[in-house]
């Protein structure tokens, strides 16, 4: 595990990595963005006065529990429209078109799955590693990916993606 | 792919004895097309958050919001300028000002109850307000009326001072008006200081000073009381004379300095109060008259 000497070494060198998991929790790159400042604030605010030993575990704990409230907190669903308001350049159209089917199906997943899902295999964190974050046990870690493939494979907006996957079995 | 795509009857080998050929080589290939569904899903997350970067000036925004160990409340903290902008974070900014602003308008409307409230009560109860002050046993003459009734004039000349009800926060507000005084002699003005002095001596006997008092007999409870309340004065109640004036050739006005380390009596009164009374000349030796007495005394 990597260590830091500072917050801003710390910053430097996991901000992206981190803000794409706030992205794929949220949906949404303006809750993102909040989401990750929040979490990086109360890690900063932990930086001096105790020692961190995963900084980035932390921050994904943090996030994942802020964005669970975020979840519960919220009395009307937002669409995800984010996909239109990015800036778009020359060559982002299939990525964006991807994006965007990736996000809406991770948005069909309730908030527990799609953290699983987010930790499991986009950040590699082995099922002990995501069982610590989310404060559950392995088991459940499993269960909820499962589910969580089962819905994705099922989900309308990953049609072709099931077909590519289909193929290289 | 749905779970009817992985159960379609398969032609491999079993793997293990009694157990149906179909069923194992269904299960594997169900767990192999799970693997291939997994590193899918993996590439499908790595390259739709391609181009998604944090801010680049994400630290120093962290900074900048929490200094650490020393963040403000979340209610009085200001919303940050970068969430402003932002549609969705609009109405939650707008929610912070308005409950910021209710609070900020309750302080107000507080704070202004507050200082109308004190105003009320030292206008219309008072410091003395009647209230705490104790009627000396042969005055028969309450140092401070009654709100709503007129004080009762002593027989001075018509220009005398007035004293102010004491107050903790002003409590030396002279009088507005000066009696017309002459200056005494000298034999005059130590008698008159030795008659405070004596009166105000605050030693553990009451009686002594009483006797440099008009009608000092009829204090000896107020007193005795007021020793009890503030018995810090004992021994070091002090008094001085800064002005020394003759109203007749029995009476006298004077500006008195008492200073004193009692800390109740100082809380109330402050520990250096100054006050105008006075003197009068009783069968040849002159005394603190039974007004300022029982003002000095009798309303602490």
């Amino acid at each position: 595990m990597a260590s830091y000497d500072t917050f801003e070494d710390f910053v430097t060198a996991s901000a992206d990595r981190l803000m794409r998991t706030a992205f794929l929790l949220t949906g949404n790159r303006h809750t993102a963005e909040d989401l990750l400042q929040g979490a990086l604030e109360r890690t900063y605010q932990q930086w001096n006065s105790r020692q961190i030993l995963a900084p980035e575990a932390y921050v994904r704990r943090a996030m994942v529990n802020a964005s669970t409230r975020i979840w519960r907190s919220r009395r009307f669903r937002e669409e995800p429209l984010d996909a239109s308001a990015d800036r778009v350049s020359a060559d982002d159209g299939p990525d964006l078109a991807l994006r965007d089917q990736v996000l809406r199906a991770l948005q069909e997943l309730p908030q527990r799955q799609r953290a699983v899902v987010v930790l499991r295999y986009f950040d590699d964190l082995p099922e002990a590693a995501v069982a610590d974050i989310l404060g559950c046990s392995v088991g459940s870690v499993k269960t909820h990916a499962s589910r969580a493939l089962a819905r994705l494979r099922m989900s309308d907006h990953l049609g072709d993606v099931r077909m590519r996957s289909d193929r290289g079995r | 792919m749905s779970a009817d795509d992985t159960d379609h009857p398969d032609q491999g080998p079993a793997s293990h004895p009694g157990e149906p050929r179909g069923a194992s080589s269904g299960a594997s290939t169900a767990a192999a097309a799970d693997a291939a569904f997994e590193q899918v899903l993996r590439d499908l997350l790595d390259r739709s958050t391609r181009q998604v970067a944090a801010p680049t000036d994400l630290a120093a925004r962290v900074r900048t919001a929490t200094p650490a160990r020393h963040r403000a409340p979340r209610w009085c903290r200001l919303p940050q300028a970068r969430r402003l902008p932002q549609p969705e974070r609009g109405r939650k900014a707008w929610t912070s000002w308005w409950r910021r602003g209710v609070l900020v308008i309750a302080a107000a409307l507080a704070a202004g109850l507050l200082v109308l409230g004190g105003l009320i009560v030292d206008r219309y109860v008072g410091t003395g307000g009647g209230l705490n002050v104790v009627t000396p046993a042969g005055s028969g003459v309450s140092p401070w009326p009654t709100p709503g009734t007129a004080r009762p004039r002593r027989s001075r000349p018509a220009t005398a001072a007035i004293p102010s009800p004491p107050s903790p926060r002003a409590p030396s507000v002279p009088a507005t008006t000066l009696p017309a005084t002459t200056p005494p002699d000298q034999a005059t003005a130590d008698a008159i200081r030795a008659a405070f002095a004596g009166a105000f001596d605050a030693d553990a006997d009451p009686d002594n000073g009483l006797v440099y008092v008009q009608n000092g007999a009829g204090y000896h409870d107020i007193t005795v009381r007021f020793l009890q309340r503030y018995p810090g004065v004992i021994g070091n109640l002090r008094t001085s004379l800064t002005s020394i004036g003759l109203l007749g050739p029995d009476r006298a006005h004077v500006e008195v300095v008492i200073t004193h380390h009692d800390p109740a009596l100082g809380r109330q009164w402050g520990y250096t109060i100054n006050r105008p009374g006075d003197a009068v000349r009783v069968g040849g030796r002159w005394l603190v008259s039974a007004d300022t007495y029982s003002f000095l005394v009798g309303s602490a």
